[in-house]
């Protein structure tokens, strides 16, 4: 099993097959598609990637789903399948975006991970380095799981925190770029390296002395969760749609600047 | 070293020795080649050596100028809002709105240049305008001042909802500290006051903020100057 590492516009003009999965499938449904499609790299549905906008969604909806729709009917017939996130690990909307494709032919395979096992240790949560590239590879881990080498290398640069991020890999993923190498990465991104995206007792924890940043894409139903946290621990609560406006980068940049996150 | 705070009608400059803040239209400054050691703003972010964004810069300036540990600084522009809270002098709340141009300053500038009213001879009753839409709102004024009704007290309903959208951005706060040209405008001052204890900074705490940072590379610039200060009640 591997992680298809063209862009789609790249997948459409070649003879590329994909598998297309979103949220945090368990491995063993993964394993099974791979096995079925042998040759299909995997895609995750979860990233931007400039798919032409279907219309299929409403405007205001989560961008996140909003891109599993929109990349899914953009690869076409180079889509083999899609391994779909169904359960409480992801949202509602990601069963009703499964129901949705299946509805327009596509072939949907409806999985749920409710696993408590945390099998993982949050290496790449807690590691010194850019907090866009260790998201990345945390949701690519979903697929490639980290090397030996990969997860000594986290171990080795294992910092301690000047400021937290806490939420989903964000779109855009731009919004990581404002934070320092020392970020702590919480909340379902954590979950999601530990092996449990659905463990809602992790996602809710969070040191009590670090300034946080709790993000929360438009319309996703964790804004709940992100504002409450931000209140009780004195973190700073962000609402993304689909653009970052100046205003707010300024706000992550000042909460960063002003409560000593920035090294 | 020169500082200038340059946001979108104004640019406020200041340099160690100076009386006073300078200011001059920002449209002037775009088009300069001045340059600054440290500005805020983004008219100035491409002129300065140093650049802070307006958030920073006016929470910089408000610790330097607020001896407190928890308060609440409101910054109201030409066409936005800032807000900046502060518990145990950390920031626990951060905000921008920029989201309609039409509720701010620059709409109740051109409504008082347009009816030429003298805003310290505005009334603020107990009325007022819903400003969800500074448009519609507009559109409210001039209905009623077409009817028949006197423009002072129109814009004066119009202000005080303004007022009251503020103070609700704000947390709704028992004390508020004002900073920017709102601080000027005796109406509006008055209707916020019906809801909340407000003390105005002026117009000088984004300046301030810039020349405490600068003051923690050099000690040698000292405090902040009186001229960047509030004036005195």
């Amino acid at each position: 099993m591997f992680l298809c590492r063209l862009k789609p516009a790249e997948i459409i003009s070649s003879r590329q097959k994909v598998i297309g999965f979103w949220g945090a499938p368990p491995a063993h449904a993964l394993e099974q598609a791979a096995e079925r499609f042998p040759g299909a790299g995997f895609l995750d549905l979860d990233v931007f990637f400039g798919a032409p906008v279907s219309g299929v969604l409403p405007d205001a909806y989560c961008h996140i789903i909003r891109n599993c729709i929109d990349n899914a009917l953009w690869l076409g017939d180079r889509l083999v399948a899609v391994v779909a996130a169904c359960g409480e690990e992801k949202c509602d909307a990601g069963r009703y975006a499964a129901a949705l494709l299946a509805a327009r032919g596509i072939e949907v395979i409806a999985t749920v991970n409710p696993n408590r096992q945390r099998t993982a240790q949050p290496l790449l949560c807690e590691a010194k380095g850019p907090l866009k590239k260790r998201a990345i590879r945390i949701m690519e881990s979903i697929v490639e799981p980290l090397s030996d080498r990969e997860r000594n290398a986290a171990f080795m640069t294992r910092c301690t925190p000047t400021v937290g991020f806490w939420g989903t890999p964000p779109h855009p993923i731009e919004v990581l770029e404002l934070f320092p190498d020392t970020t702590h990465i919480f909340g379902w991104t954590r979950c999601v390296e530990m092996g449990v995206p659905a463990d809602l007792e992790l996602e809710r924890q969070v040191p009590g002395d670090l300034p946080i940043v709790f993000f929360s894409q438009g319309f996703c139903a964790k804004a709940m969760i992100a504002r409450e946290l931000a209140k009780q621990y004195s973190g700073m609560y962000v609402d993304v749609h689909d653009q970052m406006h100046a205003a707010t980068m300024a706000k992550i940049e000042a909460f960063i600047r002003l409560s000593g996150g920035r090294q | 070293m020169k500082f200038a705070d340059a946001g979108s009608s104004f640019c406020k400059t200041f340099s160690p020795g100076d009386g006073a803040v300078t200011i001059v239209p920002s449209r002037t400054m775009a088009r300069s080649e001045e340059r600054f050691d440290w500005g805020t703003g983004h008219t100035a972010r491409r002129l300065s050596d140093h650049y802070e964004n307006d958030l920073i810069s006016l929470s910089k300036g408000s610790l330097a100028l607020v001896d407190e540990d928890d308060f609440t600084v409101l910054d109201l522009g030409s066409r936005d809002a800032k807000l900046v809270s502060f518990a145990g002098r950390r920031p626990v709340k951060l905000d921008w709105s920029v989201g309609c141009a039409a509720a701010t300053g620059a709409t109740v500038e051109m409504l008082g240049r347009f009816y030429e009213v003298d805003f310290a001879r505005v009334p603020i009753g107990d009325e007022w305008t819903s400003v969800t839409c500074g448009t519609y709102a507009v559109e409210r004024i001039m209905d009623a001042v077409s009817g028949g009704e006197d423009e002072s007290a129109a814009i004066g309903r119009f202000i005080h909802g303004l007022a009251r959208n503020v103070f609700a951005f704000s947390g709704s706060p028992d004390r508020l500290y004002l900073s920017g040209g709102f601080t000027q405008n005796p109406a509006f001052m008055a209707a916020l006051r019906r809801y909340a204890q407000v003390i105005p900074l002026g117009r000088t705490v984004p300046l301030a903020g810039l020349w405490a940072f600068a003051a923690e590379r050099d000690s040698a610039l000292g405090p902040v100057p009186f001229a960047l200060r509030p004036p005195t009640p």
